[in-house]
């Protein structure tokens, strides 16, 4: 259902404006016991957010997927404040729902660095039910 | 124009930071650095690893890296590897083995790039059960010639 929603907004987002960006970072693991194959794990994590507007304030939508399931994943959508330049300052504020916790409100705030035009870094930190720092790689289109 | 070995050398970490607080507070950080010798497409030299992905779980790792590749790059590494779990309360268990890591690098500036790092962790001996670990996760690399 989550990912209905998020393919609804790029879609309506891409058709609303020419250019937008895209923050991406996730990661796999798996373990494999020689003697203990039921405490064999796998997994996938996710975080990703969509800016409407790039390289300028923007209303965003953001997934974090921890890889514990759906259960565990939130779905947060806000309105993102941004100083221009290489370096930059941003701050946001939203709301975010995940089935384990209902609906709950965000703050964002972080620094970020455009290595290039179309390419940049981001580390924003994210303070709803928890608070959590972590990069994104950025690629405004 | 291939030019030969130790005609320069660079100094490059791949870092991944992160934290996050929900009852108790789960640092992580990943620091993969190098110290390359090499030519125009050819580079090799030393390499450390620190990984802390949990509070209880630290993996060290160092050995050889051999890079084929300078802006878009293909790397691989191999070295000795060692893994320490502690809960409070109780005595430190460690794992050791080895490590092969697979890297993808692309640089976007000078200094500024991303890697996508695939590795492979085999603990053979030491307290900790025997195990094969996988991990995939892209890094932020750092890089400086001289």
């Amino acid at each position: 259902m989550a990912a209905r929603w998020i393919l609804f907004f790029l879609i309506w987002g891409s058709i609303g404006a020419a250019a937008a960006e895209l923050e991406l970072y996730g990661g796999a693991n798996s373990t494999t016991y020689d003697d203990a194959s039921d405490a064999n794990t796998a997994g996938l994590s996710l975080r990703m957010q969509y800016n409407f507007t790039p390289a300028d304030d923007s209303w965003f939508i953001n997934l974090y997927a921890p890889g514990l399931g759906p259960l565990a994943s939130e779905l947060s959508a806000g309105y993102l404040w941004r100083t221009q330049g290489e370096f930059f300052f941003e701050g946001g504020i939203g709301g975010s729902y995940s089935l384990i916790r209902g609906p709950f409100p965000v703050a964002v705030a972080g620094i970020g660095y455009r290595v290039t035009q179309s390419v940049f870094f981001d580390f924003p930190v994210m303070l709803g039910t928890a608070l959590v720092w972590m990069p994104y790689i950025g690629v405004s289109f | 124009m291939f030019h030969g070995f130790a005609h320069s050398a660079e100094l490059m970490v791949g870092a991944l930071p992160g934290l996050a607080m929900r009852g108790q507070t789960l640092g992580i950080l990943r620091l993969n650095g190098r110290l390359l010798f090499g030519g125009d497409w050819l580079w090799i030299g030393p390499y450390g690893d620190f990984y802390s992905l949990a509070p209880q779980v630290v993996d060290t790792a160092y050995g050889a890296a051999f890079r084929v590749g300078h802006e878009s790059y293909f790397e691989a590494q191999y070295g000795f590897y060692r893994r320490e779990f502690q809960q409070p309360g109780s005595s430190k268990l460690y794992g050791k083995g080895f490590t092969a890591n697979l890297i993808y690098g692309q640089m976007l500036s000078p200094h500024f790039g991303i890697e996508l790092v695939l590795a492979g962790k085999r603990i053979s001996s030491g307290t900790l059960d025997k195990r094969w670990i996988v991990d995939l996760l892209p890094l932020i690399s750092i890089r400086g010639d001289f």
